[in-house]
Protein backbone atom coordinates (compact mmCIF):
# COMPACT_ATOMS: atom_id res chain seq x y z
CA UNK A 1 0.00 0.00 0.00
CA UNK A 2 1.24 3.34 -0.97
CA UNK A 3 -0.13 6.72 0.33
CA UNK A 4 1.20 9.69 1.23
CA UNK A 5 1.27 10.71 4.72
CA UNK A 6 -2.24 12.18 5.63
CA UNK A 7 -2.37 13.42 9.62
CA UNK A 8 -4.47 15.09 10.73
CA UNK A 9 -7.55 14.95 8.47
CA UNK A 10 -10.63 15.97 9.98
CA UNK A 11 -13.83 15.12 7.75
CA UNK A 12 -16.70 16.53 9.87
CA UNK A 13 -16.50 19.67 7.90
CA UNK A 14 -16.22 18.35 4.12
CA UNK A 15 -19.26 17.91 2.05
CA UNK A 16 -20.12 14.07 1.27
CA UNK A 17 -19.55 13.05 -2.65
CA UNK A 18 -22.23 10.88 -4.79
CA UNK A 19 -20.39 7.58 -5.63
CA UNK A 20 -20.15 7.67 -9.85
CA UNK A 21 -18.41 4.24 -9.90
CA UNK A 22 -19.85 1.14 -11.91
CA UNK A 23 -22.15 -0.90 -9.86
CA UNK A 24 -23.02 1.28 -6.83
CA UNK A 25 -26.27 2.89 -8.37
CA UNK A 26 -27.93 5.70 -6.65
CA UNK A 27 -27.90 6.44 -3.10
CA UNK A 28 -24.25 6.24 -2.03
CA UNK A 29 -22.24 9.11 -0.51
CA UNK A 30 -18.40 8.95 0.12
CA UNK A 31 -15.80 11.35 1.75
CA UNK A 32 -11.70 9.55 0.49
CA UNK A 33 -9.92 9.65 3.59
CA UNK A 34 -6.61 8.29 2.12
CA UNK A 35 -6.03 7.10 -1.55
CA UNK A 36 -3.30 5.04 -2.79
CA UNK A 37 -3.65 6.85 -6.63
CA UNK A 38 -1.84 3.81 -8.27
CA UNK A 39 -4.50 1.20 -7.28
CA UNK A 40 -7.06 3.13 -6.06
CA UNK A 41 -7.29 1.31 -2.71
CA UNK A 42 -8.78 3.62 -0.48
CA UNK A 43 -10.30 4.35 2.57
CA UNK A 44 -13.78 6.15 2.61
CA UNK A 45 -16.37 7.11 4.95
CA UNK A 46 -19.69 6.51 3.67
CA UNK A 47 -23.38 7.56 3.62
CA UNK A 48 -26.23 5.08 2.08
CA UNK A 49 -29.23 7.72 1.72
CA UNK A 50 -32.69 5.34 3.67
CA UNK A 51 -33.75 3.13 1.46
CA UNK A 52 -30.38 2.23 -0.85
CA UNK A 53 -30.25 -1.05 -1.93
CA UNK A 54 -27.69 -3.48 -3.93
CA UNK A 55 -28.14 -7.15 -5.29
CA UNK A 56 -26.39 -9.35 -4.09
CA UNK A 57 -22.63 -8.97 -5.37
CA UNK A 58 -18.70 -8.85 -4.65
CA UNK A 59 -16.01 -6.31 -5.11
CA UNK A 60 -12.69 -7.61 -6.87
CA UNK A 61 -10.61 -6.27 -3.83
CA UNK A 62 -10.56 -7.34 -0.68
CA UNK A 63 -12.37 -5.04 1.48
CA UNK A 64 -13.74 -4.08 5.14
CA UNK A 65 -16.54 -2.08 6.72
CA UNK A 66 -17.79 -0.54 10.13
CA UNK A 67 -20.74 0.43 10.82
CA UNK A 68 -20.43 3.74 12.75
CA UNK A 69 -24.66 4.61 12.73
CA UNK A 70 -27.52 3.19 11.63
CA UNK A 71 -27.64 -0.45 10.19
CA UNK A 72 -27.60 -2.69 6.95
CA UNK A 73 -29.24 -5.72 5.96
CA UNK A 74 -27.76 -8.52 4.31
CA UNK A 75 -30.26 -10.91 3.02
CA UNK A 76 -31.70 -11.89 6.74
CA UNK A 77 -28.53 -10.84 8.58
CA UNK A 78 -28.57 -6.67 10.14
CA UNK A 79 -25.48 -5.56 11.06
CA UNK A 80 -26.09 -2.89 13.36
CA UNK A 81 -24.10 0.38 14.68
CA UNK A 82 -20.33 -1.38 15.60
CA UNK A 83 -20.64 -4.08 13.18
CA UNK A 84 -17.28 -4.82 11.71
CA UNK A 85 -17.25 -7.05 8.57
CA UNK A 86 -13.66 -8.34 6.77
CA UNK A 87 -14.88 -9.71 2.80
CA UNK A 88 -12.27 -11.53 0.86
CA UNK A 89 -11.74 -10.97 -2.62
CA UNK A 90 -14.34 -12.30 -4.50
CA UNK A 91 -16.80 -13.26 -1.71
CA UNK A 92 -20.33 -12.87 -2.86
CA UNK A 93 -22.74 -10.93 -0.03
CA UNK A 94 -27.08 -11.10 -0.25
CA UNK A 95 -29.05 -8.24 -1.43
CA UNK A 96 -28.38 -5.45 1.16
CA UNK A 97 -30.08 -2.09 1.93
CA UNK A 98 -30.33 0.53 4.56
CA UNK A 99 -34.31 1.33 5.54
CA UNK A 100 -33.39 4.02 7.61
CA UNK A 101 -29.91 4.71 6.26
CA UNK A 102 -26.44 4.29 7.52
CA UNK A 103 -23.15 5.91 7.85
CA UNK A 104 -20.21 3.42 7.65
CA UNK A 105 -15.95 3.21 7.30
CA UNK A 106 -15.22 1.49 4.15
CA UNK A 107 -11.69 0.04 3.29
CA UNK A 108 -10.56 -1.30 -0.16
CA UNK A 109 -7.62 -2.45 0.40
CA UNK A 110 -5.67 -3.40 -2.73
CA UNK A 111 -7.94 -1.86 -5.76
CA UNK A 112 -10.87 1.17 -6.23
CA UNK A 113 -14.07 0.33 -5.15
CA UNK A 114 -16.05 -2.34 -6.91
CA UNK A 115 -18.88 -4.04 -7.09
CA UNK A 116 -20.10 -6.71 -9.57
CA UNK A 117 -23.65 -8.04 -9.41
CA UNK A 118 -23.27 -12.36 -8.70
CA UNK A 119 -25.12 -14.74 -6.90
CA UNK A 120 -22.03 -16.77 -6.47
CA UNK A 121 -18.31 -16.77 -5.20
CA UNK A 122 -15.45 -16.55 -7.11
CA UNK A 123 -13.80 -19.26 -7.95
CA UNK A 124 -10.94 -17.81 -6.19
CA UNK A 125 -12.67 -16.34 -3.15
CA UNK A 126 -12.03 -17.69 0.04
CA UNK A 127 -14.89 -17.34 1.99
CA UNK A 128 -14.21 -19.35 5.12
CA UNK A 129 -11.77 -16.15 5.95
CA UNK A 130 -14.87 -13.97 5.99
CA UNK A 131 -14.73 -12.14 9.82
CA UNK A 132 -18.22 -10.42 10.71
CA UNK A 133 -18.56 -9.22 13.91
CA UNK A 134 -20.05 -7.09 16.35
CA UNK A 135 -17.50 -4.89 17.70
CA UNK A 136 -19.04 -2.95 20.53
CA UNK A 137 -21.50 -6.10 21.59
CA UNK A 138 -19.21 -9.05 20.89
CA UNK A 139 -15.76 -8.33 22.10
CA UNK A 140 -14.33 -6.59 25.19
CA UNK A 141 -11.70 -4.28 25.98
CA UNK A 142 -8.13 -5.26 26.61
CA UNK A 143 -5.07 -4.45 27.34
CA UNK A 144 -2.89 -3.74 23.94
CA UNK A 145 -0.59 -6.97 24.00
CA UNK A 146 2.62 -5.11 22.49
CA UNK A 147 6.02 -4.61 24.53
CA UNK A 148 6.94 -2.24 25.12
CA UNK A 149 3.38 -0.84 25.35
CA UNK A 150 1.30 1.94 25.47
CA UNK A 151 0.85 3.73 28.96
CA UNK A 152 -2.18 1.79 31.32
CA UNK A 153 -5.75 3.25 29.92
CA UNK A 154 -5.41 3.33 26.60
CA UNK A 155 -7.62 -0.52 25.22
CA UNK A 156 -7.89 -2.61 21.90
CA UNK A 157 -10.49 -4.78 20.68
CA UNK A 158 -8.63 -6.90 17.89
CA UNK A 159 -11.43 -7.51 14.73
CA UNK A 160 -9.37 -8.69 12.31
CA UNK A 161 -5.81 -10.03 13.00
CA UNK A 162 -3.54 -11.57 9.44
CA UNK A 163 -1.53 -14.35 10.87
CA UNK A 164 0.66 -13.92 7.97
CA UNK A 165 1.62 -10.36 8.51
CA UNK A 166 0.80 -9.75 11.83
CA UNK A 167 -1.12 -6.46 10.53
CA UNK A 168 -4.64 -6.14 12.12
CA UNK A 169 -7.87 -3.58 12.38
CA UNK A 170 -8.44 -3.20 15.67
CA UNK A 171 -10.27 -0.73 17.79
CA UNK A 172 -8.96 1.34 20.40
CA UNK A 173 -10.05 3.77 23.61
CA UNK A 174 -8.19 5.89 25.38
CA UNK A 175 -9.65 6.47 29.22
CA UNK A 176 -10.33 10.82 30.40
CA UNK A 177 -7.28 11.87 31.69
CA UNK A 178 -4.88 9.72 29.66
CA UNK A 179 -1.55 10.50 28.70
CA UNK A 180 1.80 8.70 27.52
CA UNK A 181 4.63 10.93 27.90
CA UNK A 182 6.71 9.17 24.87
CA UNK A 183 7.51 9.28 21.40
CA UNK A 184 6.78 6.37 19.31
CA UNK A 185 6.79 5.57 15.70
CA UNK A 186 6.64 2.35 14.01
CA UNK A 187 8.05 -0.36 11.23
CA UNK A 188 4.66 -0.75 9.76
CA UNK A 189 2.02 1.70 8.29
CA UNK A 190 -0.86 2.63 10.84
CA UNK A 191 -3.94 4.47 10.34
CA UNK A 192 -6.79 5.77 12.31
CA UNK A 193 -10.22 7.43 12.37
CA UNK A 194 -12.07 9.28 16.05
CA UNK A 195 -15.31 7.47 16.16
CA UNK A 196 -15.81 10.25 19.31
CA UNK A 197 -13.80 11.99 21.52
CA UNK A 198 -10.64 13.75 21.07
CA UNK A 199 -6.71 12.96 21.59
CA UNK A 200 -3.70 15.26 21.48
CA UNK A 201 -0.74 14.62 19.68
CA UNK A 202 2.67 16.79 20.68
CA UNK A 203 3.61 17.15 16.74
CA UNK A 204 -0.25 17.48 15.08
CA UNK A 205 -2.19 18.88 17.92
CA UNK A 206 -5.93 18.20 18.36
CA UNK A 207 -7.41 14.99 16.83
CA UNK A 208 -11.24 15.26 17.20
CA UNK A 209 -14.36 13.14 16.34
CA UNK A 210 -14.28 12.65 12.46
CA UNK A 211 -10.64 13.01 12.54
CA UNK A 212 -8.10 10.85 10.39
CA UNK A 213 -5.34 9.77 10.02
CA UNK A 214 -2.93 7.64 7.20
CA UNK A 215 0.79 7.12 8.78
CA UNK A 216 3.54 5.35 6.64
CA UNK A 217 6.41 3.90 8.91
CA UNK A 218 9.16 5.87 10.47
CA UNK A 219 7.05 8.54 11.43
CA UNK A 220 7.21 10.12 14.78
CA UNK A 221 4.09 10.41 16.85
CA UNK A 222 3.33 11.37 20.32
CA UNK A 223 3.52 12.18 23.48
CA UNK A 224 -0.28 11.29 23.76
CA UNK A 225 -2.96 12.93 25.91
CA UNK A 226 -6.60 12.72 25.84
CA UNK A 227 -8.69 15.07 28.59
CA UNK A 228 -12.20 13.01 28.07
CA UNK A 229 -11.58 10.12 26.31
CA UNK A 230 -11.98 8.90 23.01
CA UNK A 231 -12.96 5.90 20.69
CA UNK A 232 -11.55 4.93 17.56
CA UNK A 233 -10.67 2.76 14.61
CA UNK A 234 -7.29 1.48 13.24
CA UNK A 235 -5.64 -0.55 11.11
CA UNK A 236 -1.65 -2.25 10.56
CA UNK A 237 -0.33 -3.66 7.37
CA UNK A 238 1.87 -6.05 9.64
CA UNK A 239 3.01 -6.23 12.75
CA UNK A 240 2.95 -3.23 15.48
CA UNK A 241 6.14 -2.37 17.15
CA UNK A 242 6.42 0.22 19.81
CA UNK A 243 9.45 2.22 19.45
CA UNK A 244 9.80 4.76 22.13
CA UNK A 245 11.64 7.51 22.77
CA UNK A 246 12.17 11.26 23.50
CA UNK A 247 14.09 13.01 20.56
CA UNK A 248 11.43 15.15 18.70
CA UNK A 249 13.41 16.30 15.82
CA UNK A 250 14.69 12.47 14.39
CA UNK A 251 13.59 11.93 10.71
CA UNK A 252 11.54 8.84 9.53
CA UNK A 253 15.12 8.12 7.77
CA UNK A 254 17.31 8.43 11.44
CA UNK A 255 14.27 6.17 12.97
CA UNK A 256 14.57 3.75 10.71
CA UNK A 257 18.73 3.26 11.26
CA UNK A 258 17.98 3.17 15.47
CA UNK A 259 15.34 0.32 14.34
CA UNK A 260 17.68 -1.72 12.28
CA UNK A 261 20.10 -1.29 15.34
CA UNK A 262 17.11 -2.50 17.75
CA UNK A 263 16.97 -5.56 15.55
CA UNK A 264 20.61 -6.51 15.60
CA UNK A 265 20.61 -6.29 19.41
CA UNK A 266 17.49 -8.20 19.60
CA UNK A 267 17.00 -10.30 16.83
CA UNK A 268 20.78 -10.47 16.06
CA UNK A 269 20.59 -14.28 14.59
CA UNK A 270 18.14 -13.67 12.16
CA UNK A 271 19.98 -9.86 11.37
CA UNK A 272 23.09 -11.69 10.17
CA UNK A 273 21.25 -14.21 8.47
CA UNK A 274 19.15 -11.57 6.37
CA UNK A 275 22.13 -9.41 5.54
CA UNK A 276 24.07 -12.03 4.38
CA UNK A 277 27.16 -10.51 2.30
CA UNK A 278 26.60 -12.57 -0.63
CA UNK A 279 22.79 -11.98 -1.00
CA UNK A 280 21.43 -15.82 -1.16
CA UNK A 281 19.69 -15.82 2.15
CA UNK A 282 16.12 -15.22 0.45
CA UNK A 283 13.22 -15.63 2.60
CA UNK A 284 10.99 -18.84 2.47
CA UNK A 285 8.42 -20.00 4.57
CA UNK A 286 7.99 -23.83 4.30
CA UNK A 287 4.06 -23.59 5.76
CA UNK A 288 3.30 -20.54 2.90
CA UNK A 289 5.76 -21.09 0.15
CA UNK A 290 3.60 -18.64 -2.28
CA UNK A 291 3.82 -15.97 -0.34
CA UNK A 292 6.39 -13.46 -1.62
CA UNK A 293 8.36 -16.53 -3.21
CA UNK A 294 9.52 -14.61 -5.52
CA UNK A 295 11.07 -11.52 -3.42
CA UNK A 296 15.05 -11.04 -4.30
CA UNK A 297 16.60 -8.14 -3.06
CA UNK A 298 19.11 -7.39 -5.44
CA UNK A 299 20.43 -4.66 -3.47
CA UNK A 300 22.16 -6.44 -0.76
CA UNK A 301 25.87 -4.95 -0.29
CA UNK B 1 -3.99 -16.08 -0.99
CA UNK B 2 -6.17 -13.79 -3.26
CA UNK B 3 -6.31 -10.12 -1.81
CA UNK B 4 -7.41 -8.94 -5.42
CA UNK B 5 -9.08 -10.75 -8.30
CA UNK B 6 -7.74 -10.25 -11.37
CA UNK B 7 -9.82 -7.45 -13.64
CA UNK B 8 -9.49 -4.47 -16.18
CA UNK B 9 -9.77 -1.41 -15.01
CA UNK B 10 -12.89 0.78 -16.25
CA UNK B 11 -12.24 4.51 -18.20
CA UNK B 12 -14.91 5.50 -14.96
CA UNK B 13 -12.28 3.46 -12.76
CA UNK B 14 -9.06 5.41 -13.56
CA UNK B 15 -10.69 8.55 -13.87
CA UNK B 16 -12.22 8.31 -10.63
CA UNK B 17 -9.07 7.41 -9.38
CA UNK B 18 -7.24 10.13 -10.82
CA UNK B 19 -9.32 12.81 -9.39
CA UNK B 20 -9.64 11.44 -5.84
CA UNK B 21 -5.65 11.72 -6.12
CA UNK B 22 -5.00 15.30 -7.67
CA UNK B 23 -7.53 16.17 -4.56
CA UNK B 24 -5.52 13.98 -2.45
CA UNK B 25 -2.37 16.16 -3.13
CA UNK B 26 -4.27 19.51 -2.71
CA UNK B 27 -5.69 18.16 0.98
CA UNK B 28 -1.95 16.91 1.23
CA UNK B 29 -0.37 20.44 1.13
CA UNK B 30 -3.19 21.93 2.98
CA UNK B 31 -2.05 19.61 5.22
CA UNK B 32 1.48 20.43 5.69
CA UNK B 33 0.64 24.52 5.81
CA UNK B 34 -1.62 23.60 8.95
CA UNK B 35 1.18 22.10 10.26
CA UNK B 36 3.61 24.50 9.25
CA UNK B 37 1.31 27.39 11.39
CA UNK B 38 1.34 25.05 14.65
CA UNK B 39 5.16 25.49 14.57
CA UNK B 40 5.07 28.28 17.63
CA UNK B 41 2.27 26.09 19.63
CA UNK B 42 4.48 22.86 19.06
CA UNK B 43 7.62 24.16 19.87
CA UNK B 44 6.07 24.78 23.62
CA UNK B 45 4.13 21.60 23.70
CA UNK B 46 8.23 20.38 23.71
CA UNK B 47 9.26 22.15 25.72
CA UNK B 48 6.55 21.39 28.53
CA UNK B 49 6.97 17.76 27.46
CA UNK B 50 10.65 17.87 28.48
CA UNK B 51 9.55 19.57 31.51
CA UNK B 52 7.33 15.98 32.22
CA UNK B 53 9.62 13.32 31.41
CA UNK B 54 12.19 15.17 34.12
CA UNK B 55 10.02 15.00 36.59
CA UNK B 56 6.73 12.80 36.07
CA UNK B 57 8.89 10.19 33.80
CA UNK B 58 9.17 9.09 30.45
CA UNK B 59 6.77 6.06 29.52
CA UNK B 60 9.08 3.18 29.16
CA UNK B 61 6.55 0.49 28.68
CA UNK B 62 3.13 0.54 30.18
CA UNK B 63 3.15 2.17 33.52
CA UNK B 64 7.10 1.57 33.75
CA UNK B 65 8.63 5.18 33.82
CA UNK B 66 12.26 6.71 34.05
CA UNK B 67 13.07 10.58 35.11
CA UNK B 68 15.45 11.70 32.36
CA UNK B 69 18.31 13.56 33.31
CA UNK B 70 18.76 17.05 32.02
CA UNK B 71 22.55 16.02 29.92
CA UNK B 72 20.47 13.62 28.29
CA UNK B 73 17.55 15.96 26.57
CA UNK B 74 18.40 16.53 22.86
CA UNK B 75 19.44 19.55 21.61
CA UNK B 76 17.85 20.76 18.44
CA UNK B 77 19.24 20.17 15.02
CA UNK B 78 19.81 23.07 13.34
CA UNK B 79 16.97 22.10 10.44
CA UNK B 80 13.47 22.64 9.77
CA UNK B 81 11.12 20.80 12.30
CA UNK B 82 9.13 18.65 9.92
CA UNK B 83 6.32 16.28 11.41
CA UNK B 84 4.46 15.24 8.08
CA UNK B 85 6.30 13.20 5.24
Amino acid sequence: MSRPHIEPYVETMVPFRRMTLPGFGKGMHYKVLSLDSDTGACSLVVKFESGYSLPPGMSYTEMELYVIDGSLKFGDQTFERGHYLWLPAGVSMPAMSAPDGARLMMFYNHGEPSFVESEEDHPRAERHKKVSVNALEDIVWGPANVSPSVAPGCFVKVLKFDPLTHGFTFMYCMTPNFWQDNISYHDCMEEGYHIWGTSWMMQFGYLPTGGYFWRPPWINHGAFQSDYGCIAIGRTDSQLHNYFHFNPWTTPEENQERAAAQLYRQKRNLYEWVRAQDGHNHPHDFEHPHYHEHVHHDDHD
Amino acid sequence: MPRIIDYEKSDAAKEWIRDEGAEQEERYKQIVKEMDDLSDERDVWVEKFFERIQTRGFNVHYDNRRAIPAEELPKRPDRPFKVVF
